[in-house]
């Protein structure tokens, strides 16, 4: 959606979330591995645009798309971090009661082998590269880390998702 | 790359048909909570903050950048407010990113960046200096851990007895905020406005604007172009975080 032509009422704000909202919650369900903790962020994070979708001084998001993105990783990261240090989803996915795209699959043992353990930075650099097909730059923007370190942690979170699922 | 990877991430992205309705409803509405919290939180401080000029330092100065000269206390009546701070919330996130930061100044207190010198990227502790209209100034927003790099766990309060300057008031506003502010005069006719804000969720946010170029350089003006009170308004904004 073109910053343009965007509507800065309510209805812009419906509109760009019902555009949205699926890819939102595609990166979400990876990077939570679940079904209830992805609804929940991408609801987290469509909140936070809502806020500031039209703010005093007349500042406005230039790219909605981009700040949604980045608020869904910061938000995950954040909210991981604040909830527990030790904690490192994927190592122990549960059973799903709502509809889980990947239960009763090999996808889901597939996710577990090649997400689990990983930390919260290190699944947010897969996904964001291998499923959003950011670049590297962009990746290191959104998560306030450099190039380098993006690329490193890319390495380094592939080589660990080859030696699980080989073992 | 390896190619299995990506595509075990890609098939398990496209089997994913969320409830979009439901995700959609779900966001407005808590949009629309955190916009009326916002709104009352950002009253409470404005009306506490109004009038109240405090004396301290700069405490995310150390740098070097900071006064050394005499302070100036245009009203030194400090008040305490005698509201009951609110239970400590979560930390929000920063909805910005260093190099946003003397941008988001400028949408705050309208002005030309003109210059910022790059300096080693800390996202999660932005400390930026930068030239709003010709005058530097510095935004700093760091968490409660900075100093330490352990969280501290301290109310706003008792980071500010903590960390301020002894003998100075720490003004509680009634959104749990401990602030100070002040003008300082250094050598050279240069002065500086200053405002420093220990927020309830543990960031501290500090600002300061001299009124010269450079700290070194000759004053421009008799006085920095932004008052404290002016920089106290723009670190309690909610425009530095989600």
């Amino acid at each position: 959606m073109s910053s343009d032509t965007r509507r800065d009422g309510p209805e812009g704000f419906e509109e760009f979330a019902r555009a949205r909202a699926a890819q939102l919650y595609r990166s979400a369900w990876l990077l939570c591995g679940d079904a209830h903790q992805a609804e929940d962020l991408v609801q987290e994070t469509l909140a936070k645009v809502y806020a500031r979708w039209r703010r005093p001084f007349g500042g406005r998001i230039d790219n909605p798309a981009a700040y949604a993105q980045t608020t869904l990783t910061r938000t995950f990261i954040s909210g991981r971090r604040r909830r527990s240090s030790g904690e490192v989803p994927y190592a122990d996915l549960p059973d799903s009661a709502v509809a889980d795209p990947s239960s009763g699959s090999d996808l889901r043992l597939e996710l577990r082998e090649l997400l689990g353990g990983l930390s919260e930075t290190d699944r947010a650099v897969l996904v964001l590269r291998f499923v959003e097909d950011l670049s590297v730059e962009e990746v290191a923007q959104q998560l306030g880390l450099t190039p380098g370190a993006v690329k490193n942690r890319s390495m380094r979170a592939l080589a660990r998702a080859r030696d699980r699922s080989t073992t | 790359m390896n190619d299995d990877s990506t595509t075990t991430l890609r098939q398990a992205a496209e089997r994913l048909e969320p409830d979009v309705d439901r995700l959609v409803a779900g966001g407005t509405a808590r949009g629309r909570r955190l916009r009326r919290r916002r709104r009352v939180g950002a009253s409470l401080a404005t009306v506490a903050a109004v009038g109240i000029v405090t004396v301290s330092i700069p405490l995310l100065d150390n740098g070097g950048s900071g006064p050394t000269g005499t302070e100036v206390a245009s009203d030194p009546t400090p008040s305490v407010s005698e509201t009951t701070p609110p239970a400590a919330p979560e930390p929000r996130v920063l909805a910005v990113t260093q190099a946003q930061v003397p941008d988001t100044f400028a949408e705050l207190v309208p002005g030309e960046i003109t210059e910022w010198p790059q300096k080693e990227v800390r996202e999660e502790s932005p400390i930026v200096d930068f030239q709003w209209n010709g005058f530097a100034a510095r935004v700093g927003i760091v968490p409660d851990d900075y100093r330490t790099g352990e969280p501290e766990n301290r109310t706003p309060m008792e980071m500010c007895q903590r960390y301020g300057q002894p003998g100075l008031t720490c003004q509680v506003l009634p959104d749990g905020t401990v602030a100070q502010t002040n003008t300082w005069l250094t050598p050279g006719g240069r002065e500086q406005s200053w405002a420093n804000a220990f927020l309830p969720d543990g960031w501290e946010a500090t600002a300061f604007i001299h009124n010269a170029a450079t700290k070194e350089s000759p004053a421009l003006t008799a006085h920095p172009p932004l008052t404290p009170q002016q920089l106290l308004d723009v670190l309690l904004s909610d425009a530095w975080f989600q």
